[in-house]
C-alpha cells in the first residue's frame, strides 16, 4: 500500500512537474594540415552537431541525455591509419559511440556523452550514469582532472567525453563540499576517488586522493585565489604506481591571469611533469588529444602565454604561445571569433608548431580551422 | 574611446543600483542631497529582489540581446542566471561577500573569478562582472548636494549633483542626477568624465508597479557623441521583498538551480 500510494505521488508529481528541456548547437569547421616530417598535405571537414536534452521528473529527480553527431569527410579518413577505429572507440563501460556509416573519404558518428540522473537528497547529490566529472583548476593544463583530462587543442569539444560512474556529492557548507566518486571503463579498470573542495582565506581549496584505473594511488591538491588583483591558481598531482620498476610521478600546473579594464585579458601558465621527456618528438600527439594526466603536454617543462581583447563586443582576438624549456620546440596559435548573426558565430584558429631536435631536424607543423557554429 | 567604453559599464552599476530596493516614507522638506539620493536608493534597492532582465546593445549596424534571471540580497548576496544568448545559456554567477564564483553546467566547471576579472566586460555587454552582481555604493562613494529643482517629463524633480570620492571605484568627474520630489523616482542621470564633459545621458521611464513599489522599469544609456549608439535594459519582472533564504546564495544551489 505504502508503494502504491509512493507510486501514485510520483506519478502526479511527474505530470506536474515534467519539464523537457532542449538545446544545442550545429557546426561546420574545415580544417587542413600540414605535417612537415611527413610531407603532407591533409584537410577535412567537420560538420558537428549536438544536442542537449533534460528532463525534470520531479524537483529532486532529473535526467539528462546529450549527444554529438559528427560527419567526418576528408583525406584524413582515408590517409591516417586507425581514424577511424578511433572515432568509433569510447573509454566507457557501456559503448555508446557508433560510427553510424563509414566511407572511404568520410564517417558519420553518433557519441552519447551525457546520459544520468541526477537525485538530490538534502544536502546530498547523486548523479548516476554517463556525465562529465570537472575537478580542474587551473586554465590550460589540469593534473587534477583525473576523470577527464583535458586537451588544449581540442578546440571543437569543449564538453569533453564523459565518464560511467557515480558520484556523490554532499554540500557540507554554503562554499565547501565532499565528493566521492566511482569510476569503470570500457577495460573494467575501476578509479575511486574523493575530494573536499572549501573555502578559506578568500581562496577555494581542494584536497583530492583515490585509486587510479586499479594501478596508481593518487593524491592531489588545488587552489583558486588571487595576488593583488591577479588570479592565481594551480593543483598538482601525485601518482604513486603499484609495480615495482615504475616511478612516482608528479604532475603540476599554476598559473596567473590579470584583466584590464579595457577587458583585455593576460594569461601566463605553467606546467611540470616528471615522467615526460626533456625532449619533443612530434606534435602529433597534442592534436591528436590526450586521454591521460600523465600526457597533458609533450615535454617535462611546459610555459604558456595568452592575450585576449574584444576589438569590438562582436570580434573578439586572441594569441596563445607555449614553450618547452630544454627543448627547442614552441607553439603559436592566434585565433579570432566574429558574431556575424544573434547565435551565430565565425571562429578561426591557426596552430603552428616548430621544432628542432638532433634527429629530425627543423619541423614546422601547421594546423588551420575555419568554424562557422549555431547555437539553438 | 577605452574610457568611455569602461565609464558607460561603470553607469550600468549605478543603474543597477538605482534599480534595486524599499519606499520610505516621503518627508520633502529641507532634506539634504545626501537623505534624497538615499530614499532614491532605497527605493531602487530593497532587502531583496529578484528580477528578469532584457538587455539590449544598439549600434548603428547590428544589436545584440542579453537576458538574465537575477536574485539579490542586500549587498552582500547575488546570484545570476543567464538565459539568453543560447551559447553562454544556463552559465550562473554567485557572489557571496566580496568572492565571486561562475559555474559553467556544459563543462562541469566551477570558476572563481578573481578581483581583476571583476571588470571585464560581461558577455561583450555594457555591464562588467561586478555590475552584474555588484555595485559601487552611489551613497558611500559619492558626495551629494542639491542643485536646484526643476521640472522634468512633467515631475518636480531636485537636481542632484556627485562628486566622487578620491578614493572612490568611479570613472566618472560627476554625476547628475534628478529625482522626482514627490516619490523619490530618479528619472534622468548625466555622466560627466574628470574633464567635466557629458559622457553619457541616461533615461529611466516606464513606472510600473513592482511588487511593494513603483519604480521605473526601462534604463536607456545614450553616449553623447556616438551617433547610432544605446543600451536599453528593461526589467520585465521585478520583485521586491521576495523572501529569499540565505542558503539560496550557496555552491549547492547555484550548481543545482535550473
Amino acid at each position: 500500500m505504502r508503494y502504491l500510494s509512493l507510486i501514485i505521488f510520483l506519478i502526479i508529481s511527474i505530470q506536474l512537474k515534467a519539464q523537457i528541456k532542449a538545446d544545442g548547437y550545429l557546426g561546420t569547421m574545415p580544417t587542413w594540415y600540414y605535417l612537415d616530417q611527413m610531407d603532407e598535405n591533409l584537410w577535412e571537414n567537420v560538420v558537428h552537431n549536438r544536442l542537449n536534452l533534460s528532463y525534470d521528473f520531479s524537483p529532486s529527480l532529473i535526467g539528462v541525455l546529450q549527444f554529438r553527431n559528427q560527419l567526418i569527410i576528408g583525406e584524413t579518413i582515408r590517409e591516417i591509419p586507425g581514424y577511424v577505429a578511433l572515432i568509433d572507440s569510447d573509454q566507457g563501460l557501456v559503448d555508446m559511440t557508433y560510427n553510424l556509416a563509414t566511407g572511404n573519404n568520410a564517417v558519420l558518428n553518433m557519441t552519447i556523452d551525457r546520459l544520468w540522473l541526477d537525485f538530490y537528497l538534502g544536502k546530498l547529490q547523486i548523479r548516476a550514469g554517463r556525465q562529465r566529472i570537472n575537478w580542474g583548476q587551473a586554465m590550460v593544463w589540469n593534473p587534477n582532472d583525473i576523470f577527464n583530462a583535458y586537451s588544449f587543442f581540442d578546440f571543437d569539444y569543449p564538453e569533453r567525453p564523459g565518464i560511467d560512474g557515480v558520484r556523490l556529492q554532499l554540500y557540507t557548507g554554503m562554499a565547501s563540499q565532499v565528493e566521492g566518486v566511482f569510476k569503470i571503463d570500457n577495460e573494467h579498470q575501476k578509479t575511486i576517488a574523493m575530494r573536499y573542495r572549501f573555502n578559506a582565506g578568500r581562496y577555494d581549496w581542494q584536497v583530492l586522493g583515490g585509486r587510479l584505473n586499479d594501478s596508481d594511488w593518487t593524491a592531489g591538491l588545488g587552489w583558486s585565489g588571487h595576488i593583488g588583483d591577479a588570479g592565481f591558481y594551480g593543483e598538482g598531482t601525485l601518482l604513486i604506481p603499484d609495480g615495482d620498476n615504475e616511478n612516482e610521478t608528479i604532475i603540476a600546473s599554476t598559473g596567473l591571469d590579470y584583466t584590464f579594464k579595457n577587458s583585455l585579458l593576460l594569461r601566463s601558465e605553467f606546467l611540470y611533469s616528471s615522467n615526460l621527456p626533456n625532449s619533443v618528438g612530434g606534435f602529433t600527439d597534442f592534436l591528436a588529444g590526450q586521454a591521460s594526466i600523465r600526457n597533458l603536454s609533450v615535454s617535462k617543462y611546459s610555459v604558456f602565454a595568452m592575450a585576449q581583447y574584444p576589438i569590438t563586443p562582436l570580434f573578439t582576438g586572441s594569441m596563445n604561445a607555449m614553450a618547452f624549456p630544454g627543448t627547442n620546440a614552441w607553439y603559436l596559435g592566434p585565433s579570432f571569433e566574429y558574431s556575424l548573426k544573434p547565435n551565430l558565430y565565425l571562429t578561426t584558429f591557426i596552430n603552428l608548431f616548430f621544432n628542432k631536435n638532433d634527429t629530425t631536424g627543423i619541423s614546422t607543423d601547421f594546423q588551420g580551422l575555419l568554424r562557422l557554429k549555431w547555437f539553438f | 574611446m577605452k574610457t568611455q567604453n569602461s565609464s558607460s559599464k561603470r553607469t550600468f552599476s549605478l543603474m543597477i543600483l538605482f534599480c534595486i530596493g524599499m519606499l520610505l516614507p516621503a518627508n520633502a522638506q529641507n532634506l539634504s542631497g545626501k537623505e534624497i539620493v538615499k530614499k532614491a536608493d532605497d527605493l531602487m534597492r530593497g532587502k531583496s529582489n529578484y528580477a528578469e532582465v532584457e538587455m539590449e546593445i544598439i549600434r548603428p549596424t547590428w544589436t545584440r540581446t542579453l537576458r538574465f534571471k537575477s536574485w539579490a540580497k542586500g549587498d552582500d548576496y547575488s546570484l545570476v542566471y543567464i538565459t539568453y544568448p543560447q551559447r553562454e545559456k544556463g552559465q550562473r554567477f554567485l557572489k557571496r561577500d566580496r568572492e565571486m564564483w561562475n559555474y559553467v553546467p556544459s563543462i562541469d566547471r566551477m570558476i572563481k573569478i578573481p578581483p581583476s576579472m571583476m571588470m571585464q566586460s560581461w558577455m561583450g555587454s555594457d555591464l562588467t562582472n561586478d555590475d552584474l552582481v555588484n555595485a559601487a555604493s552611489i551613497l558611500e562613494d559619492y558626495d551629494q548636494t542639491v542643485l536646484r529643482t526643476e521640472n522634468l517629463r512633467g515631475s518636480e524633480c531636485y537636481v542632484i549633483n556627485m562628486i566622487p570620492h578620491e578614493e572612490a571605484p568611479v570613472v566618472w568627474g560627476k554625476v547628475v542626477t534628478w529625482i522626482s520630489k514627490n516619490d523619490f523616482i530618479t528619472l534622468r542621470n548625466e555622466y560627466y568624465d574628470e574633464a567635466g564633459v557629458l559622457v553619457n545621458e541616461e533615461i529611466l521611464d516606464e513606472t510600473e508597479d513592482a511588487g511593494d513599489r513603483t519604480i521605473p522599469t526601462r534604463f536607456t544609456m545614450i553616449p553623447a557623441d556616438k551617433e547610432g549608439h544605446k543600451t536599453i535594459m528593461k526589467f520585465q519582472n521585478i520583485e521586491f521583498g521576495v523572501d529569499i533564504n540565505d542558503s539560496f546564495f550557496s555552491i549547492q544551489n547555484m550548481k543545482r538551480m535550473r
